[in-house]
């Protein structure tokens, strides 16, 4: 468990599989979820590096500011659904292209 | 092998098992629960990293975020929710080919360099030296994160609000 590999095969997995999704799913939780991974693959990243590499807790830094920018995005992302779905109760992004209801 | 190795590699399959879980389950109560689990995973390996604070904080605000994604997946029309608007076969394929590609080229890229094997790890406590690294160190991007969630809380309750109300 003191070897970079485990941890960056994880977070490779975990960025193919995030990409993967936001590439092929229009269902916008989905969608969503495959952003989750993706920022969930950087975080560990930061961290695996900021110990394996540099030793000290820049890294741990650095996610704690992805982790709050994610929410800030999630937010917007969720209010964004609960407002369509009262208006023109859509969850497909393809048919989403227009701010009003 | 000892037994923290075991536990080692076993949040690591599960980690990786729930992200596929995720990309490939049918329904999308069943990857939301997905996404749940692959984030308890990174939080033992952040744990195993020597991050306790980072795993707390990752299990807090992710568990609260999903149940929600869970509960709006839950009130939409159930043929809205399990829909899996798949853009056809040829946008599958397409994201397929760039998933192997990808994973192709950075196996190559990691066979490739010469990473430096860690030498003398220790773990203790992070939350204290986090926080003074914040305050002293990182006080302006702090301001502006808060800035940016105060903006998003403001626009979110713009955007739900009632007409007329």
């Amino acid at each position: 468990m003191n070897t970079l590999s485990p941890y960056l095969i994880t977070s490779l997995m975990l960025l193919v599989f995030g990409i993967f999704i936001v590439l092929t799913q229009r269902n916008i939780f989905r969608f969503l979820m495959g952003i989750i991974l993706i920022f969930n693959s950087a975080c560990l990243n930061f961290v695996v590096f900021s110990r394996f590499i540099e030793g000290g807790l820049r890294g741990h830094v650095i996610t704690l500011f992805i982790i709050i920018i994610a929410i800030a995005e999630l937010v917007v992302v969720l209010a964004t659904i609960i407002s369509m779905n009262r208006h023109v109760q859509k969850v497909n992004l393809n048919e989403m292209n227009s701010f009003k209801g | 092998m000892n037994p923290g190795s075991v536990i080692f590699y076993l949040f690591v399959g599960v980690t990786i098992f729930a992200a596929g879980m995720t990309a490939f389950s049918k329904k999308t109560l069943h990857a939301s629960l997905a996404v749940l689990i692959t984030v308890f995973g990174l939080a033992g390996l952040f744990i195993f990293l020597g991050s306790d604070f980072l795993a707390l904080t990752l299990i807090l605000i992710y568990t609260s975020v999903i149940v929600v994604i869970l509960l709006n997946v839950l009130f939409v029309p159930q043929r809205f929710a399990d829909a899996s608007f798949f853009a056809g076969r040829g946008q599958v394929l397409f994201g397929l080919s760039v998933m192997v590609i990808m994973l192709g080229l950075m196996v190559y890229v990691g066979m490739k360099t010469a990473w430096i094997e860690p030498t003398g790890l220790i773990s203790e406590p992070t939350a204290e030296r986090l926080g003074v690294l914040i305050i002293e160190e990182y006080v302006l991007p702090l301001e502006i994160s808060s800035l940016l969630l105060l903006s998003a809380l403001i626009g979110a309750a713009l955007i739900i609000r009632r007409q007329g109300s």
